[in-house]
């Protein structure tokens, strides 16, 4: 969290993470470059460079968009997730690269513009076999420059982290392009089944995450449809909720967290104002509810930073009855102090008794 | 979805917890066992690239008569053999970048008002050479004699006969040493390119036991067909047409009433790997 802009807030951990994603991108590189030096000795630099380039910044999108799911299926990975902004424009930089020489390589130094070349020279926009694949990775690398271009916290606060996280979620879009970039290019020409096999199970891999991610999430989401008096939505029991954590609940497009403190309840909006990231898969640290992406910090009673910081969100009126917390979906604005839900003592030895009475009977 | 710990992890703190830790140093040596082999697999497991030459930044001077149809080239005298004829070398003549030489020796006879078929000439430039052929990026042309007085037999083109031909279209400046590799797919936009830029294209052929073999490729009438041939460019086509020999060189003049066509899949040959 920051108060001013800076280009980068260096700490110890993205100090740690970015010595080993360079360490990676070195042996990557070393391993490439050095078995085609042994194996090919006469290959060109241009077709080394613009291989290794290519071929580098293809699998550390495949890790990129890796870490979301992965961090789904079990937190414990949430440290890849904490610098993840600096492999983006790692990679966005060794993508550039790779297009760049391309561009030389194979479009410039004619009787054309080279940008308009790589238009008008194959022109079998008809075929899906002949599709010239290199417009699929012009725009591909495009979209990773605006994401790259984009990607610091001043254009998250200025876009503002909807609109910031609709634009970074086209990634997807620039997947499947470069997919199809490489399927109608370099593997129509060297067509060995390891390369297809390799292609195939990082496609594999990024869409299975993303499916089993989907399929916890959608177990996981509480979307209650029972309605209460006075606007109240029943939600779970309140020994539900762990100490200093929270329950998430969807109720009419309100994604809520209820967290449970120092024998109080308290809901705030799930969405951190950062990166939109899940503020109901945090905890409450020092007494503040803390974002599991990036560690940015609210208040569980008003949804405010504390200061200096500005962020804020809505917040929400629980109450418990009987032992089990209800929530009223509708927010209060961002920021709006409400007094958080007491969970009493006793109240809580009532739902014990009556919950071990039920199972008794049943 | 959540695991039974209470460990929480947040990137401005000094380290993570344990546990954490833990889960991310199994991940580290996942990846550091998985990116050599993705490495290692991704590198070995290429075609392989031709041994062809361009002797990029080195420039040779050479010596010769100039043949301006149906393509430029240097016809360099080399020597008898040991009958005694004359033994001549065919050099391909392009310009640097993506350009033919045509051109430029087009803009030389008009403004010299002379024909420049068969004259001496002294060209500085790289030699690109590969499979027994050999081409010159020209640089410039450092004299021209008018007056010629060393020994110039223009070689006649010889008729080897005509038939139907099945190959990928290339420009040989890329196939023959410039680009690694300089055919296929992912070379086509530079080949077009080339090809749009004057360089006579080529159609490579595959024999069936896996022997190369090089056209370049021109109209019935001897003019250059390289507008048309553009949307084939590193792809296999059926080509008909009569083959003539220029020393090193086969030239195949395409019937003017035969069109050029993609090839069936079934007359498709693959080429060989450079392994």
């Amino acid at each position: 969290m920051s108060v001013n802009y800076a280009p980068i807030l260096w700490n110890r951990q993205k100090k740690i993470y970015d010595r080993l994603m360079f360490g990676f991108m070195g042996l990557f590189i070393a391993v490439f470059i050095g078995l085609q030096l042994i194996f090919y000795p006469t290959i060109t630099a241009e077709t080394l460079i613009i291989r290794a380039t290519g071929t580098l910044a293809f699998f550390m999108l495949h890790i990129i968009l890796c870490m979301g799911p992965l961090t789904r299926i079990d937190p414990r990975f949430l440290p890849l997730l904490y610098n993840r902004r600096h492999l983006g424009v790692t990679m966005c930089c060794v993508a550039l690269v790779h297009g760049v020489f391309n561009i030389i390589q194979f479009q410039a130094f004619g009787n054309a513009d080279p940008l308009v070349s790589m238009f008008i020279s194959n022109v079998n926009y008809n075929s899906i076999g002949r599709f010239p694949f290199e417009i699929f990775g012009f725009f591909a690398l495009l979209i990773l420059l605006l994401m790259a271009a984009t990607s610091h916290d001043f254009w998250l606060k200025n876009l503002s982290p909807k609109v910031w996280k609709a634009l970074h979620m086209i990634v997807y879009f620039a997947y499947a392009m470069l997919v199809a970039h490489v399927l109608l290019g370099v593997i129509q020409l060297e067509k060995s089944p390891v390369l297809i096999g390799v292609l195939g199970l990082g496609i594999l891999t990024v869409t299975g995450l993303h499916v089993w991610a989907a399929i916890l999430n959608k177990k996981q989401t509480n979307e209650p449809s029972e309605r209460e008096t006075e606007g109240f939505v029943r939600v779970c029991a309140v020994e539900d909720i762990a100490e200093n954590r929270a329950k998430t609940v969807l109720i009419d497009g309100e994604n809520i967290a209820i967290f449970k403190y120092e024998n109080k309840l308290s809901a705030i909006n799930n969405l951190c104002r950062h990166q939109n990231g899940p503020l109901g898969e945090g905890k409450i640290v020092d007494g503040c509810i803390t974002c599991p992406w990036h560690g940015y910090q609210y208040l569980p009673h008003n949804g405010q930073s504390p200061p200096p910081f500005t962020e804020k969100v809505e917040t929400y009126d629980v109450k418990l009855l009987d032992g089990w917390v209800y929530v009223n979906p509708t927010p209060y604005q961002e920021g709006t102090e409400r007094p958080p839900c007491p969970i009493h003592s006793a109240l809580k030895r009532l739902t014990k008794i009556e919950k071990s009475d039920g199972e008794a009977n049943g | 979805m959540e695991k039974q710990t209470d460990e929480f992890y947040i990137g401005w703190q000094e380290a993570a917890p344990d546990g954490i830790s833990r889960r991310v140093r199994m991940f580290i040596v996942a990846v550091c066992v998985i990116v050599p082999i993705i490495g290692a697999l991704l590198a070995l497991n290429q075609r392989g690239f031709v041994s062809s030459n361009f002797e990029f930044g080195e420039t040779t001077e050479l010596e010769g008569a100039l043949i301006t149809t149906p393509a430029p080239f240097l016809e360099i005298y080399r020597g008898n053999d040991v009958n005694d004829k004359l033994i001549f070398q065919h050099i391909l003549l392009v310009k640097p970048g993506k350009h033919g030489m045509g051109e430029e020796i087009s803009d030389l006879e008009k403004n010299l008002k002379h024909s420049l078929d068969g004259q001496f000439v002294k060209l500085q430039g790289s030699l690109i050479y590969h499979d027994g052929k050999t081409m010159m990026e020209v640089e410039k042309i450092t004299s021209l004699m008018l007056d010629t007085t060393g020994i110039h037999v223009m070689l006649p083109f010889k008729p080897i006969g005509s038939g139907t031909f099945v190959g990928e279209i290339a420009d040989p400046k890329c196939l023959f040493g410039v680009m690694k590799p300089g055919y296929g797919k992912p070379h086509r936009s530079c080949g077009a390119r080339c090809i749009a830029g004057g360089i006579p294209p080529v159609l490579k052929t595959i024999s069936d036991n896996g022997n190369l073999e090089y056209y370049l490729l021109v109209n019935e009438d001897g003019s250059p067909l390289n507008d048309q041939i553009l949307p084939y460019v590193g792809d296999q086509v059926v080509v008909c047409g009569e083959v003539k020999m220029v020393g090193d060189w086969m030239v195949l003049y395409k019937f003017a009433d035969k069109n050029l066509a993609l090839a069936p899949e079934t007359m498709r040959k693959e080429l060989p790997l450079c392994k």
